[in-house]
């Protein structure tokens, strides 16, 4: 309940932002008092990024329905710099930094006079940086600084600005442990500041450690909030937060899991990636996937996951966008046949499929058709003259087929992909991938931005294709996705593989933090 | 929006255009021979524009083609006038067209060779290695030529960027085609009104094509070349593998590549591709003139990429079409030479036609953007 004296820190009332072909938010309410922490929880896709971006200006008013209250007064942002002058600020999830400029810089870029006096100004955030204790010089390129004092950077700049509410988009995903330490107690020491805290994480454990509060969104909707001071045990409120999340208990999104065959579909040994500056990120890695069997990756952001896939795959091949510099070693069988590992085009033609993570990034050419998108793979796989006229008769109606059979919503092959919804656009990259009839595929993140509905249709045909016999690799950071859909959980830290946690049919509640150390230690 | 109805508004325009010229000229811009010149003239941008549409599409850009035009026109016209083809005849004189061309169109293609080769393999970014060989190529050419112009160039060899396929071939050619496509177009699955309107289509193009240039000499040499490569060009931009991978690598470079594109060996070919046209319109343009000019060819990039953006391909890359050029190509010779006709200062037409480029793509713009908004 709101103080009747004191006005919330932060209100958001009814926001409705919609999408071409889907309504992200849905009559959102979130109100944020002074001196506490609210955590924002949610699926991937449930539309906390979107409020944060109505919250930060990134949506201007009028691009949404709904008001914004702070300090009781109503306020509209036309772009980020009136939220920050409402003193709000963001702590990006992939940090909204400039390498080459400086602390300092970063501190005042927002605030220049025409010309530039620059020695006081270094000396002046000499001083905040050492009564914020964070470690920080204000000479340092940021370029230079660890992902944990990019992170203390932002945050420096919030405070910087004195801004009284500081939203944080999974803060912790890329840190370590000591670093994640820290940052609790810088959080700790803002909330008595009597700062607001809105703090978006998918990890139970940091909600218990730090909020006050918990909003969860699901499908665009306010769907439970949790008062942290009515002492609720955490046995008794975590079922609770996921089944709000989730919107059901997560054992029937899953499907029951099959049995995998003894038969090999791809043997790795060896496999290692090294960067253009000699590091190495994936050292020595040895593994194999077996037909008909869910092989889990699970790790924290940077720990080698993708680029394992990446690296099998040819996506570092010298003639790819990345250029020649990365170096990519190992011994790969696909379905007992020695594999040389080179260009994508090779890995099709072998048999293998990759999904990748960033479907916008590398997954689609979004401005073309559903039909475009869904048969490129499958064209570059065919070999001979590529001045061989297509099929447009047989191209239209494999399309067809795979429409009808994942159920993409849509209203002709020839429509625009863009103009799908994240869970239609990821079941075409799906089916581009499937159209090459590979034996095994590989899955970066096949969930990401998705809706509950696909989502759940996605758990589906990872099922099905391992029960027809072929090899799965899944990579995800949501633990509940790789414990329900794999046979074996591979965790890895650091370009290593750092534990195997089989998961036939039965498996302990402590599974999730069996995994979660073996990640981060 | 689909390119389909993009073109038919093109269409609509040059036809509205045309008549308001003819009406400005008191009937001259209608005139056979100055249609048929009007073709010639856009042939040379024509063919340029298509090699363009892909090198846009793959989200590149060629600035070296108006020089590369021009070296190759030397080259072409040094074996003419150097090596004395230009008095030949029979045999010799045959000889000397095929040594002509073909070196002209060889050497468009190294060049084009080279620029792809430093974009793909040392990554220099198209607009720079190509505005290099804008000026490498130009000075080449001077060299080569000692700044003075070669000529004249031998009968024959003119024959290539002047003469014209006899009327009865050409009447011949018009019905033929007609004739196909008023089959292909009976057997496509249409709803009658489309076929109905695809068949007024195909007559009264046809129709005015036969009038236009049976009334005159005939096809010129340049239209059909320029109508070969411009069929050729749309055909596998839409109905091949190389097509589709083409759109594929302008649309998302990274997802091409994972889906197993041959990213690297595409833009090779694309750049080659894209130097041996310019290398055939260098020939085309020394055989038009009767000779070779050093300083020829000048600003010819800029006007094909105006035909390409014109024609709705986006300098992004990924989304286009060879007919949209082609409609642009004509688009700015019919500008040209409307403006010549109704003798326009020159100094006024550069003004006039940068006018019309920028408020044709700008219109396009808007609608597409009208159109996503919709959407």
């Amino acid at each position: 309940m709101t103080d009747s004296l004191q006005p919330d820190l932060l209100r958001m009332r009814a926001i409705i932002k919609d999408f071409p072909g889907t309504r992200a938010l849905d009559g959102v309410d979130l109100e944020l008092r002074a001196g506490e922490v609210l955590a924002l929880m949610g699926e991937n896709g449930a539309g906390k990024s979107t409020l944060m971006k109505i919250l930060s200006g990134v949506w201007p008013s009028g691009s949404f329905a709904g008001e914004i209250l702070r300090d009781g007064k109503p306020v509209s942002f036309e772009d980020t710099r009136n939220a920050h002058r409402a003193g709000i600020a963001m702590i990006h999830q992939e940090l909204a930094l400039f390498p080459e400029l400086t602390v300092a810089e970063h501190l005042v870029l927002d605030q220049l006079p025409a010309v530039i006096d620059w020695d006081p100004i270094y000396r002046e955030c000499q001083t905040f940086l050492d009564r914020l204790d964070f470690g920080l010089r204000a000479d340092q390129v940021v370029k230079t600084l660890s992902i944990g004092s990019r992170q203390l950077v932002e945050i420096a700049r919030a405070l910087y600005r004195n801004a009284a509410i500081i939203v944080f988009d999974e803060p912790t995903s890329a840190l370590s442990e000591k670093e994640v330490l820290k940052l609790y107690s810088i959080i700790r020491k803002l909330k008595s500041e009597g700062r607001g805290i809105l703090y978006i994480t998918h990890r139970m454990d940091e909600v218990f450690e730090l909020a006050d509060r918990v909003l969860v969104l699901r499908d665009g909707k306010s769907v439970a909030a949790f008062d942290r001071t009515e002492r609720m045990e955490r046995k008794e409120l975590e079922p609770r937060l996921v089944a709000a999340m989730v919107g059901r208990e997560i054992k029937d999104v899953f499907p029951l899991k099959n049995e995998p065959s003894k038969e090999t579909v791809l043997h790795v040994q060896g496999l290692s990636l090294t960067r253009p500056n000699g590091r190495k990120r994936v050292h020595e890695i040895d593994f194999e996937v077996h037909a008909g069997e869910v092989l889990g990756f699970a790790g924290l952001l940077g720990s080698g996951r993708s680029e394992i896939l990446e690296s099998l795959f040819g996506y570092y091949h010298a003639d790819g966008p990345k250029g020649s510099g990365f170096k990519v070693e190992g011994r790969v069988k696909v379905a007992g046949r020695e594999f040389k590992i080179g260009r994508p085009v090779d890995s099709l033609r072998a048999g293998m499929a990759f999904l990748s993570e960033d479907r916008k990034g590398s997954g689609l050419m979004l401005g073309q058709s559903i039909l475009a998108n869904l048969s490129l793979a499958r064209l570059s796989k065919q070999e001979g003259s590529s001045l061989v006229p297509l099929r447009a008769q047989d191209e239209s109606e494999r399309s067809r087929r795979w429409i009808t059979d994942l159920r993409v919503r849509c209203t002709d092959p020839k429509q625009p992909i863009g103009h799908l919804s994240g869970g239609n656009q990821q079941k075409v990259v799906l089916a581009k991938w499937l159209e090459t009839e590979p034996k095994v595929i590989f899955l970066d993140e096949p969930t990401r931005g998705v809706d509950i509905g696909a989502k759940a249709e996605i758990y589906q045909w990872i099922q099905k294709l391992a029960s027809q016999g072929m090899g799965v690799v899944l990579v995800s950071s949501e633990l509940p996705e790789l414990i329900g859909l794999a046979h074996r959980i591979l965790v890895l830290r650091e370009g290593r593989i750092s534990a195997e946690i089989p998961l036939k049919k039965e498996w302990g509640a402590d599974i999730q933090e069996r995994i979660l150390e073996a990640a981060s230690l | 929006m689909n390119h389909d109805s993009r073109n038919f508004r093109g269409l609509l325009l040059l036809a509205t255009l045309g008549v308001l010229l003819h009406f400005l000229t008191q009937g001259t811009f209608t005139e056979a021979r100055n249609l048929t010149n009007l073709t010639r003239q856009v042939a040379i941008n024509g063919i340029l524009a298509m090699g363009m549409t892909y090198v846009i599409l793959i989200g590149g850009i060629d600035l070296s083609v108006g020089s590369v035009v021009a070296l190759c026109g030397i080259t072409a016209g040094m074996i003419q006038v150097k090596l004395g083809f230009a008095d030949a005849v029979g045999a010799q004189a045959w000889l000397g067209v095929f040594l002509a061309l073909g070196v002209s169109i060889a050497t468009g293609l190294l060049i084009g060779l080279f620029n792809g080769w430093m974009i793909t393999r040392y990554r220099i970014a198209p607009f720079i290695i190509t505005l290099g060989m804008m000026v490498i190529a130009r000075g080449a050419a001077l060299i080569l030529s000692d700044g003075a112009a070669l000529s004249p160039t031998g009968d024959l060899f003119n024959e290539l960027g002047q003469g014209y396929l006899p009327v009865i071939a050409t009447l011949a050619v018009c019905g033929v085609l007609m004739a196909l496509q008023i089959v292909r177009s009976l057997r496509r699955p249409l709803q009658a009104k489309q076929k109905a309107l695809s068949l007024t289509g195909i007559l009264l193009g046809g129709g005015a094509a036969a009038y236009v240039f049976g009334n005159y000499n005939g096809f010129p040499y340049p239209v059909i070349l320029f109508g070969v490569l411009a069929v050729l060009g749309g055909w596998i931009l839409s109905r091949t593998r190389a097509g589709r991978f083409t759109l594929a690598l302008g649309g998302n470079p990274e997802a091409a590549w994972l889906a197993g594109v041959p990213i690297r060996a595409l833009t090779l070919g694309i750049y080659t591709a894209m130097g041996a046209l310019a290398g055939l319109c260098g020939a085309i343009l020394t055989a038009r003139l009767n000779g070779a000019l050093p300083t020829a060819g000048e600003l010819f990039e800029l006007d094909a990429v105006a035909a390409v953006v014109i024609g709705g391909t986006s300098l992004q890359g990924g989304s286009g079409s060879v007919s949209g050029s082609v409609l642009g190509a004509f688009l700015i010779g019919t500008l040209n030479n409307g403006m010549s006709l109704m003798a326009i200062p020159e100094f006024y037409q550069k003004v006039i036609k940068g006018v019309i480029i920028v408020l044709a793509v700008w219109l396009d713009t808007r609608q597409k953007g009208q159109a996503a908004a919709k959407a």
